[in-house]
Protein backbone atom coordinates (compact mmCIF):
# COMPACT_ATOMS: atom_id res chain seq x y z
CA UNK A 1 0.00 0.00 0.00
CA UNK A 2 1.50 3.44 -0.59
CA UNK A 3 2.05 5.61 1.88
CA UNK A 4 1.65 9.27 0.19
CA UNK A 5 -0.81 10.17 -2.52
CA UNK A 6 0.42 9.89 -6.50
CA UNK A 7 0.03 13.49 -7.61
CA UNK A 8 1.49 12.49 -10.64
CA UNK A 9 -0.46 10.01 -11.09
CA UNK A 10 -3.64 11.54 -10.54
CA UNK A 11 -2.46 14.69 -12.06
CA UNK A 12 -4.58 14.08 -15.57
CA UNK A 13 -7.52 13.44 -13.77
CA UNK A 14 -7.51 16.59 -11.98
CA UNK A 15 -6.73 18.40 -15.40
CA UNK A 16 -9.52 16.87 -16.79
CA UNK A 17 -11.93 17.59 -14.13
CA UNK A 18 -10.09 21.08 -14.79
CA UNK A 19 -11.10 20.59 -18.38
CA UNK A 20 -14.75 19.61 -18.04
CA UNK A 21 -15.29 22.34 -16.03
CA UNK A 22 -14.60 25.06 -18.18
CA UNK A 23 -17.64 26.20 -20.52
CA UNK A 24 -17.24 26.11 -24.21
CA UNK A 25 -15.89 28.84 -26.30
CA UNK A 26 -13.15 30.02 -23.53
CA UNK A 27 -11.19 32.16 -25.79
CA UNK A 28 -14.33 33.91 -27.45
CA UNK A 29 -16.01 34.70 -24.64
CA UNK A 30 -12.22 35.90 -23.28
CA UNK A 31 -12.01 38.29 -25.94
CA UNK A 32 -16.00 39.81 -25.50
CA UNK A 33 -15.21 40.13 -22.21
CA UNK A 34 -12.51 42.57 -22.90
CA UNK A 35 -14.71 44.16 -25.60
CA UNK A 36 -17.39 45.01 -22.92
CA UNK A 37 -14.89 46.11 -20.19
CA UNK A 38 -13.24 49.03 -22.60
CA UNK A 39 -16.95 49.83 -22.37
CA UNK A 40 -16.95 49.45 -18.87
CA UNK A 41 -14.03 51.45 -18.19
CA UNK A 42 -15.34 54.70 -20.17
CA UNK A 43 -18.64 54.63 -17.85
CA UNK A 44 -16.19 54.17 -14.95
CA UNK A 45 -14.35 56.64 -16.07
CA UNK A 46 -17.14 59.04 -16.64
CA UNK A 47 -18.93 58.50 -12.77
CA UNK A 48 -15.11 59.03 -11.35
CA UNK A 49 -14.93 61.99 -13.04
CA UNK A 50 -18.34 63.23 -12.23
CA UNK A 51 -17.77 62.64 -8.54
CA UNK A 52 -14.44 64.18 -8.82
CA UNK A 53 -15.98 67.57 -9.79
CA UNK A 54 -18.88 67.79 -7.15
CA UNK A 55 -16.30 66.55 -4.73
CA UNK A 56 -14.58 69.72 -6.17
CA UNK A 57 -17.36 72.25 -6.23
CA UNK A 58 -18.36 71.47 -2.85
CA UNK A 59 -14.99 71.84 -1.27
CA UNK A 60 -14.70 75.37 -3.28
CA UNK A 61 -18.26 76.42 -1.85
CA UNK A 62 -17.36 75.74 1.80
CA UNK A 63 -14.07 77.48 1.54
CA UNK A 64 -15.95 80.41 -0.05
CA UNK A 65 -18.26 80.18 2.82
CA UNK A 66 -15.54 80.18 5.64
CA UNK A 67 -13.53 83.23 3.87
CA UNK A 68 -16.60 85.08 3.83
CA UNK A 69 -17.60 84.28 7.33
CA UNK A 70 -14.18 85.09 8.30
CA UNK A 71 -14.48 88.72 6.25
CA UNK A 72 -17.27 89.48 7.87
CA UNK A 73 -16.11 88.41 11.64
CA UNK A 74 -12.62 90.63 10.55
CA UNK A 75 -14.82 93.47 9.82
CA UNK A 76 -17.35 92.89 12.39
CA UNK A 77 -13.58 93.46 14.61
CA UNK A 78 -12.62 96.24 13.35
CA UNK A 79 -15.46 98.25 13.56
CA UNK A 80 -15.57 97.16 17.31
CA UNK A 81 -12.16 98.34 18.11
CA UNK A 82 -12.59 101.40 16.61
CA UNK A 83 -15.89 102.20 18.24
CA UNK A 84 -14.06 101.06 21.80
CA UNK A 85 -11.18 103.61 20.95
CA UNK A 86 -13.72 106.55 20.24
CA UNK A 87 -15.61 105.42 23.52
CA UNK A 88 -12.58 105.16 25.12
CA UNK A 89 -11.72 109.02 23.77
CA UNK A 90 -15.11 110.53 25.20
CA UNK A 91 -14.43 109.04 28.13
CA UNK A 92 -11.42 110.78 29.07
CA UNK A 93 -12.41 113.88 27.77
CA UNK A 94 -16.02 113.88 29.84
CA UNK A 95 -13.63 112.85 32.84
CA UNK A 96 -10.91 116.14 31.76
CA UNK B 1 -14.74 21.12 -23.69
CA UNK B 2 -12.04 18.11 -24.90
CA UNK B 3 -8.73 17.98 -23.55
CA UNK B 4 -6.56 17.23 -26.67
CA UNK B 5 -2.57 16.38 -26.88
CA UNK B 6 -2.04 19.71 -28.16
CA UNK B 7 -3.00 22.15 -24.72
CA UNK B 8 -2.67 19.32 -22.48
CA UNK B 9 1.57 19.12 -22.90
CA UNK B 10 3.93 21.87 -22.57
CA UNK B 11 4.76 23.75 -25.50
CA UNK B 12 8.14 24.36 -26.94
CA UNK B 13 10.54 26.77 -25.64
CA UNK B 14 11.25 28.22 -28.55
CA UNK B 15 7.81 28.26 -30.52
CA UNK B 16 6.37 29.96 -27.08
CA UNK B 17 8.73 32.75 -27.25
CA UNK B 18 7.37 33.72 -30.83
CA UNK B 19 4.35 33.09 -30.07
CA UNK B 20 4.20 35.12 -26.95
CA UNK B 21 6.16 37.96 -28.56
CA UNK B 22 3.67 37.77 -31.73
CA UNK B 23 0.49 37.81 -29.07
CA UNK B 24 2.41 40.80 -27.60
CA UNK B 25 2.29 42.71 -31.19
CA UNK B 26 -1.71 42.19 -30.86
CA UNK B 27 -1.72 39.50 -33.17
CA UNK B 28 -5.31 38.37 -32.15
CA UNK B 29 -4.80 34.59 -34.04
CA UNK B 30 -1.57 34.64 -31.49
CA UNK B 31 -3.23 35.41 -28.42
CA UNK B 32 -6.22 32.73 -29.59
CA UNK B 33 -3.45 29.82 -29.60
CA UNK B 34 -1.82 31.36 -26.49
CA UNK B 35 -5.66 30.87 -24.60
CA UNK B 36 -5.92 27.86 -26.66
CA UNK B 37 -2.17 26.32 -25.54
CA UNK B 38 -3.06 27.12 -21.58
CA UNK B 39 -6.65 27.06 -21.29
CA UNK B 40 -5.92 22.68 -20.25
CA UNK B 41 -3.26 23.50 -17.78
CA UNK B 42 -4.89 26.64 -16.33
CA UNK B 43 -7.67 24.81 -15.69
CA UNK B 44 -6.23 21.93 -14.13
CA UNK B 45 -4.11 24.33 -11.80
CA UNK B 46 -7.13 26.38 -10.75
CA UNK B 47 -9.34 23.04 -10.07
CA UNK B 48 -6.98 22.05 -7.81
CA UNK B 49 -5.86 25.00 -6.32
CA UNK B 50 -9.58 25.89 -5.00
CA UNK B 51 -10.49 22.21 -4.71
CA UNK B 52 -14.05 22.98 -6.76
CA UNK B 53 -14.80 23.06 -10.49
CA UNK B 54 -17.50 25.80 -9.82
CA UNK B 55 -15.30 29.08 -9.99
CA UNK B 56 -13.00 27.00 -12.80
CA UNK B 57 -14.39 28.97 -15.57
CA UNK B 58 -15.26 32.36 -14.10
CA UNK B 59 -11.43 32.47 -12.75
CA UNK B 60 -9.40 31.13 -15.92
CA UNK B 61 -11.37 33.81 -17.78
CA UNK B 62 -10.30 36.45 -15.46
CA UNK B 63 -6.56 35.20 -15.40
CA UNK B 64 -6.80 35.04 -19.65
CA UNK B 65 -7.93 38.51 -19.55
CA UNK B 66 -4.98 39.79 -17.14
CA UNK B 67 -2.56 37.92 -19.07
CA UNK B 68 -3.73 39.66 -22.21
CA UNK B 69 -3.97 43.14 -20.80
CA UNK B 70 -0.68 42.09 -19.06
CA UNK B 71 1.77 40.75 -21.85
CA UNK B 72 2.81 44.08 -23.35
CA UNK B 73 4.42 44.91 -19.56
CA UNK B 74 6.31 41.43 -20.17
CA UNK B 75 9.83 42.24 -20.59
CA UNK B 76 11.34 39.09 -21.37
CA UNK B 77 8.78 36.31 -23.26
CA UNK B 78 10.97 33.32 -22.81
CA UNK B 79 9.70 33.69 -18.71
CA UNK B 80 6.40 33.35 -20.10
CA UNK B 81 5.03 30.70 -17.72
CA UNK B 82 6.53 31.13 -14.80
CA UNK B 83 4.56 34.87 -15.06
CA UNK B 84 1.55 33.07 -16.37
CA UNK B 85 1.43 30.65 -13.49
CA UNK B 86 1.83 33.47 -10.87
CA UNK B 87 -1.19 35.40 -12.25
CA UNK B 88 -3.25 32.33 -11.64
CA UNK B 89 -1.94 31.79 -8.54
CA UNK B 90 -2.48 35.13 -7.35
CA UNK B 91 -5.66 34.66 -8.89
CA UNK B 92 -6.69 31.82 -7.13
CA UNK B 93 -5.69 33.23 -3.71
CA UNK B 94 -7.66 36.58 -4.23
CA UNK B 95 -10.92 34.53 -4.84
CA UNK B 96 -10.19 31.85 -2.19
CA UNK B 97 -9.54 35.49 0.48
CA UNK B 98 -12.78 37.63 -0.95
CA UNK B 99 -15.08 33.72 -1.05
CA UNK B 100 -14.00 34.26 2.95
CA UNK B 101 -15.00 37.95 3.49
CA UNK B 102 -18.21 37.10 1.71
CA UNK B 103 -19.13 34.11 3.85
CA UNK B 104 -18.88 36.14 6.87
CA UNK B 105 -21.56 38.64 5.54
CA UNK B 106 -24.01 36.20 3.86
CA UNK B 107 -25.28 34.06 6.48
CA UNK B 108 -27.94 31.61 4.59
CA UNK B 109 -26.18 31.17 2.05
CA UNK B 110 -27.16 28.24 0.21
CA UNK B 111 -24.11 25.45 -0.81
CA UNK B 112 -23.80 25.70 -4.31
CA UNK B 113 -23.17 22.07 -5.56
CA UNK B 114 -20.29 21.52 -8.00
CA UNK B 115 -21.21 20.67 -11.03
CA UNK B 116 -20.23 16.67 -12.04
CA UNK B 117 -16.75 16.86 -13.79
CA UNK B 118 -15.98 12.91 -13.62
CA UNK B 119 -18.19 10.04 -14.94
CA UNK B 120 -15.97 7.04 -13.80
CA UNK B 121 -16.63 7.19 -10.05
CA UNK B 122 -13.61 6.05 -9.00
CA UNK B 123 -11.54 8.97 -10.54
CA UNK B 124 -13.88 11.29 -9.28
CA UNK B 125 -13.60 9.47 -5.64
CA UNK B 126 -9.95 9.79 -5.78
CA UNK B 127 -9.27 12.91 -6.98
CA UNK B 128 -11.66 14.23 -5.00
CA UNK B 129 -10.24 12.88 -1.91
CA UNK B 130 -6.84 14.31 -3.52
CA UNK B 131 -8.07 17.47 -3.65
CA UNK B 132 -9.42 17.53 0.20
CA UNK B 133 -5.79 17.03 1.51
CA UNK B 134 -4.27 19.38 -0.87
CA UNK B 135 -7.07 22.26 0.06
CA UNK B 136 -5.50 21.02 4.08
CA UNK B 137 -2.34 22.79 2.65
CA UNK B 138 -1.59 26.41 2.90
CA UNK B 139 -1.68 27.99 -0.31
CA UNK B 140 2.38 28.21 -0.17
CA UNK B 141 2.50 24.54 -0.62
CA UNK B 142 -0.53 23.72 -1.97
CA UNK B 143 1.23 26.03 -5.65
CA UNK B 144 4.81 24.66 -5.38
CA UNK B 145 3.00 21.23 -5.70
CA UNK B 146 1.39 22.22 -8.58
CA UNK B 147 3.63 24.14 -10.25
CA UNK B 148 5.49 21.15 -10.17
CA UNK B 149 2.82 19.07 -11.27
CA UNK B 150 2.68 21.58 -14.04
CA UNK B 151 6.25 20.93 -15.42
CA UNK B 152 7.65 24.18 -13.71
CA UNK B 153 11.64 23.78 -13.30
CA UNK B 154 12.97 25.09 -10.03
CA UNK B 155 14.04 28.68 -11.58
CA UNK B 156 10.57 29.09 -12.92
CA UNK B 157 8.86 28.71 -9.87
CA UNK B 158 11.24 30.77 -8.12
CA UNK B 159 10.78 33.45 -10.13
CA UNK B 160 7.08 32.86 -10.07
CA UNK B 161 6.86 33.38 -6.60
CA UNK B 162 9.55 35.87 -5.93
CA UNK B 163 11.85 33.55 -3.87
CA UNK B 164 15.56 31.59 -4.86
CA UNK B 165 16.04 28.44 -5.82
CA UNK B 166 17.18 26.97 -2.69
CA UNK B 167 13.74 27.93 -0.94
CA UNK B 168 11.59 26.67 -3.81
CA UNK B 169 13.69 23.41 -3.18
CA UNK B 170 13.43 23.26 0.73
CA UNK B 171 9.38 24.28 0.21
CA UNK B 172 8.99 21.63 -1.88
CA UNK B 173 9.83 19.33 -0.23
CA UNK B 174 8.82 20.22 3.15
CA UNK B 175 4.87 20.52 0.79
CA UNK B 176 5.35 17.12 -0.14
CA UNK B 177 6.45 15.84 3.42
CA UNK B 178 2.88 17.27 4.57
CA UNK B 179 1.28 16.19 2.25
CA UNK B 180 2.06 12.47 2.97
CA UNK B 181 1.36 13.04 6.93
CA UNK B 182 -1.89 14.10 6.08
CA UNK B 183 -2.34 11.10 3.66
CA UNK B 184 -1.41 9.16 6.83
CA UNK B 185 -3.54 10.58 9.24
CA UNK B 186 -6.40 10.27 6.58
CA UNK B 187 -5.52 6.58 6.28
Amino acid sequence: MKNEPDLSELWPAIREGGTAALRPNLAARVFARMAAAREELTTQTTILVGLGTAMACLMLTLALNLWSERRARDEALDQWNVLATENATLEQESSL
Amino acid sequence: MECTARNMEKPDPTALTDLVRQAQAGNMSAQNELIVAYQARLAGFVYAMLGRSAPVDDLCQDVLIKMLRGLPRLLEPSLFEPWFFRLARNACIDHTRRERWRRMFVFFDPATDDPPVFVDTEKRDRVEALLALLQRLSARDRTLLLMAQEGLSLAEMARATGTTTTTIKTRLHRARERLRELYEKRT
